[in-house]
């Protein structure tokens, strides 16, 4: 069996990139062994876990169950991208100050879902973020800190929109 | 000093989990690593007759495939009982016995080669049973025999204290083998460094680890390092080899880089679990509720390996009876080989299981006497002085009944009744309520010890170095913020390492409720006699007596004068820069000729209550409120105790209603999160976290531990909580709709 080789062109976290990734091969190999960006994680290679969750053109997707080749000409934003200027994202302060960490192997990924949900939403309720983050699954927290953090960020962006 | 102690203080390993920027095992890379995998048996028990690897090598990019003739050593692990191959030499015994291991340069290679390895085998009749492999003539999975432990305690007169009871209850209780999930499988790399086969895993036992390795492949723990980063979740399931002598192996003879990440499905199949078992229980009591007798026996499937499977049903024996005065009893255990999946160590061990079984029960003998479910348990509930239902002496804090009492005062307790008057006729709600108590440490006859150490650096600065593994319970912050508190100091003077064999001291398995526990009492020994040699060089510097030196900060200060720590540290020999402290875990006095791994005697007590709302037409359960209140000892960290409890209702919530694996002929048919469903954010109602802080006199600013308690009593709560809204006793997990439909019918046509 023959795959095909293609050249892909996209930006990934403000960077632009070009790299040539076989057709059979998903997001998530380009990202933690192409570009080696590890801290998107894969947890079940099935779209069923959310640990792989990156924002394409905006969109929470799992990139476990996207091919490669189809972000050419797209934006990717990985867990790697939200820190800028040294000063961390809004959510990563609220899932640290909230104690929405523990293992940590979901975080980045329950972030970049709720990076999706919190970006322009003026008002959230803690239910909308369960069902939000109900392809997201953590082991660890019982999700109840995970809640809180999503609020506490809430807060905090709004804060920030309100201010510019 | 202790102004830190019981104080959020934010997670040292906060910021480099939220930035994505924490190599986890899965993570690590470097030039020209290979990847690694294995060949599985196919069959639950068989012989293997020939294996064939000649078409398998020639695939493009396979740069090895090892079989047991590649190993040196014994080729055999296990924590207590040697009985499982690196890979399998004549026999297999599960569906997921590794047969080899394959090196290759790249992921397709890698699966192309495993496919085309031919095994031909001699099919052997297999047993995936318990009690039908306890009989004489069931197919033998081990040369000695299938009852891997039988172990029988008792206390008093167990048929005299039935003959003294006036209501005898009897029941017996089923429960699955249940898959840990955490987010991060078995994953590691390994490669060769200054000479040492360096290994980095995601494992709670880091230096059981190297012993293991050097034992199976024949090489010397010298020439071995491990090193446990934080890594994505344990529960138990990393308790002992999983992919490390694999890494090692690989490593040693490729003399290359190697990595290694199980699919789900092969961690799901070849992972350890926890153990399925089956429980007979008999209960007597008094017309006011108080115990008279207990008698069990229990079965505990431990799969096609020991594993832990002898500890754990002893766990199960030790908590069989629950917190409560039994002035008799009878129990035996027993843990049992199948050609199943492996069972082993799970947050709780073996504690859960007979948590829902005795719960039942205490529910039952409630409603035969119509007694308050709360009431019995509060009237039989052990005190301190007591003795236990194995009838050893609680002689530390003993805080069930607290919990009891502080229950009433949740607020879930005071809504619960406005909760469930908004039932409707198709959606019925009721409350559930249970207690649990849970040993912590490893019990007697295993040695159970720690080893701190701590150093004075060059800037002023001090490091920890911990000895026991962080997969997210969030030690390594108790640890710093143990030693902030010690040494007066504030956190950001506080280094940190994580277990490395060649840096940190053995201080055992990250397990059992144990891990801030004994080292933090270790560590603040060490900080006693770093604290004192820094003393002792400042009033020598400084000319003055000793005890009118004071530790602030990053300095020493007196009424001579004021020492930098940095200063200190140059006027410090070597030696005394660095300081270890070792201590054992305190044991039973008294029943230690039970047997191995109990009975324990530094307690944790919970009480849990429970809201549910069931659905009659489905019979789809929703827990809808849920407070657990647990006495842990001081609570160091108000958020890190509140997250280990909300985690683990949560697996006990799943474990209660959806969680289980579906096993055909020793197959996990449900092997991915499709299909086994652990609970997500809609499933998991916020839940109420109380502490009841009783000073524990020999833990480390009184605590005991936090890990596992809160894991063993929400399938009770919650199967209490559904009889109480629909009338329905369920004695199987996970509850199946089916049956709760079912019997609904059953009871409605009753008229
Ligand atoms: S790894 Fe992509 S959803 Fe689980
Ligand atoms: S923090 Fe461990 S899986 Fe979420």
């Amino acid at each position: 069996m023959v795959i095909k080789l293609k050249v892909i062109s996209f930006t990934i976290n403000g960077e632009k990139r070009q790299v040539t990734m076989r057709g059979d091969e998903r997001l998530i190999d380009l990202i933690r062994d192409e570009l080696k960006l590890t801290g998107t994680k894969e947890g079940c290679g099935q779209g069923e876990c959310g640990a792989c969750t990156v924002l394409v053109d905006g969109k929470a997707v799992p990139s476990c169950l996207m091919l490669a080749v189809k972000v050419d000409g797209k934006e990717i934003l990985t867990i790697e991208g939200l820190k800028r200027n040294g000063i961390l994202h809004p959510l990563q302060k609220a899932f640290i100050e909230a104690g929405a960490v523990q293992c940590g192997f979901c975080t980045p990924g329950m972030i970049m879902s709720l990076m999706e949900l919190l970006s322009n939403q003026d008002e959230v309720t803690p239910e909308e973020i369960r069902a939000h983050l109900s392809g997201n699954i953590c082991r660890c927290t019982g999700y109840s800190k995970i809640i809180d953090a999503a609020m506490l960020a809430h807060k905090m962006l709004k804060e920030m929109r309100n201010h510019v | 000093m202790k102004a830190i102690i019981g104080k959020p203080l934010n997670r040292v390993d906060g910021e480099i989990k939220v930035t994505g920027r924490h190599l986890y095992p899965s993570d690590m890379w470097e030039d020209g690593t290979l990847l690694l995998g294995l060949k599985r048996s196919v069959h639950p028990h068989a012989i293997i007759k020939r294996v064939d690897t000649q078409e398998a090598s020639k695939v493009d990019g396979v740069v090895r495939i090892f079989t047991y003739k590649d190993i040196s050593g014994t080729n055999r692990y296990g924590v207590v009982h040697k009985d499982q191959q690196v890979l399998a030499e004549e026999k297999v015994r599960y569906i997921g016995d590794a047969i080899c291991l394959v090196a290759a340069t790249n992921r397709e290679a890698l699966k192309e080669a495993i496919d085309k390895i031919k095994v031909e085998y001699e099919v052997l009749p297999a047993v995936f049973d318990p009690v039908e492999a306890m009989k004489e003539n069931a197919p033998k999975i081990h040369k000695s025999g299938n009852i891997l432990q039988h172990t029988t305690v008792s206390y008093g007169d167990v048929e005299k204290g039935f003959k003294e009871s006036d209501i005898i209850i009897e029941g017996s209780y089923s429960v699955p083998f249940i898959d840990h999930t955490p987010m991060e499988t078995e994953a590691g790399f390994a490669k060769m460094q200054d000479g040492k086969i360096t290994v980095w895993a995601g494992t709670q036992t880091p230096f059981r680890d190297r012993k293991e390795i050097s034992k199976a492949l024949g090489i010397p723990e010298e020439k071995i390092r491990v090193i446990a980063p934080f890594f994505g979740g344990g529960f138990g399931r990393k308790d002992g080899i999983t992919v490390q002598i694999y890494l090692a192996l690989a490593a040693y003879i490729l003399k290359r880089p190697v990595k290694i990440y199980y699919s789900r499905e092969e961690s799901i199949q070849t992972s350890y679990h926890r153990h399925a078992a089956v429980m007979y229980y008999k209960t007597g009591a008094k017309r006011d509720g108080m115990l008279t007798a207990v008698q069990a026996r229990l079965i505990f499937d431990t799969g096609a390996y020991a594993s832990f499977g002898g500890e754990v049903m002893s766990l199960g024996v030790e908590h069989f009876a629950g917190p409560y005065r039994v002035p008799n009893s009878r129990v035996d255990g027993y843990a049992v080989y199948t050609n199943n999946i492996i069972g082993g160590a799970m947050r709780g061990f073996g504690v859960p299981q007979v948590t829902f079984a005795f719960e039942s029960q205490m529910d039952k003998i409630a409603k035969a006497l119509n007694m308050d479910r709360w009431e019995i348990r509060y009237k039989n509930a052990l005190e301190h002085g007591d003795k236990t239902a194995i009838g050893h002496t609680l002689i530390y804090s003993t805080g069930v009944k607290r919990t009891l009492k502080k229950v009433r005062e949740s607020n879930l307790w005071k809504g619960k009744d406005k909760l469930i008057a908004e039932s409707t006729p198709f959606k019925r709600r009721g409350w559930g309520i249970a207690c649990s108590y849970q040993g912590g440490g490893l019990g007697v006859g295993i040695p159970d010890f720690a080893e701190a150490k701590v150093e004075l650096l060059p800037s002023g600065r001090y490091r920890v170095y911990g000895g026991i593994s962080d997969m997210g319970q969030g030690n390594t912050t108790g640890y710093v913020q143990i030693a902030s508190a010690a040494l007066n100091a504030p956190v950001e003077m506080i280094e940190y390492t994580t277990p490395d064999t060649d840096r940190t001291l053995d201080s055992g398995p990250s397990a059992a409720s144990r891990t801030t526990y004994i080292y933090g009492k270790a560590l603040l020994g060490a900080i006693e006699l770093l604290k004192d040699e820094i003393l002792q060089v400042a009033a020598e510097k400084l000319s003055c007596p000793k005890n009118s030196c004071k530790l602030i900060d990053d300095r020493v200060e007196s009424d001579k004068g004021t020492i930098h720590l940095s200063e200190i540290y140059k006027l410090l020999p070597e030696k005394k820069r660095v300081s270890t402290f070792y201590v054992d875990m305190p044991i039973s006095k008294d029943r230690r000729d039970i047997g191995s791994g109990l009975p324990h005697i530094v307690y944790a007590y919970a009480t849990h209550l429970a809201v549910v709302e069931v659905d009659i037409l489905t019979g789809k359960v929703r827990v809808i409120g849920y407070c657990s209140v647990s006495d842990v000892g001081k609570v160091i960290n108000p958020p890190v105790f509140e997250g280990q409890v909300e985690g683990a209702v949560a697996q006990g919530i799943g474990a209660a209603l959806t969680e289980g694996i579906k096993l055909k002929d020793g197959l996990a048919l449900n092997n991915n999160f499709t299909t086994y469903i652990v609970p997500t954010a809609v499933d998991v109602p916020q839940i109420e976290v109380i502490a009841v802080e009783s000073a524990e006199p020999t833990g480390p600013f009184g605590l005991k531990g936090t890990g596992e308690i809160n894991v063993d009593a929400p399938p009770a709560a919650v199967v209490s909580a559904i009889e109480n809204a629909v009338g329905v006793r369920v004695s199987s997990l996970p509850v199946s709709p089916e049956e709760i439909i079912k019997s609904i019918e059953v009871e409605d046509a009753i008229p």
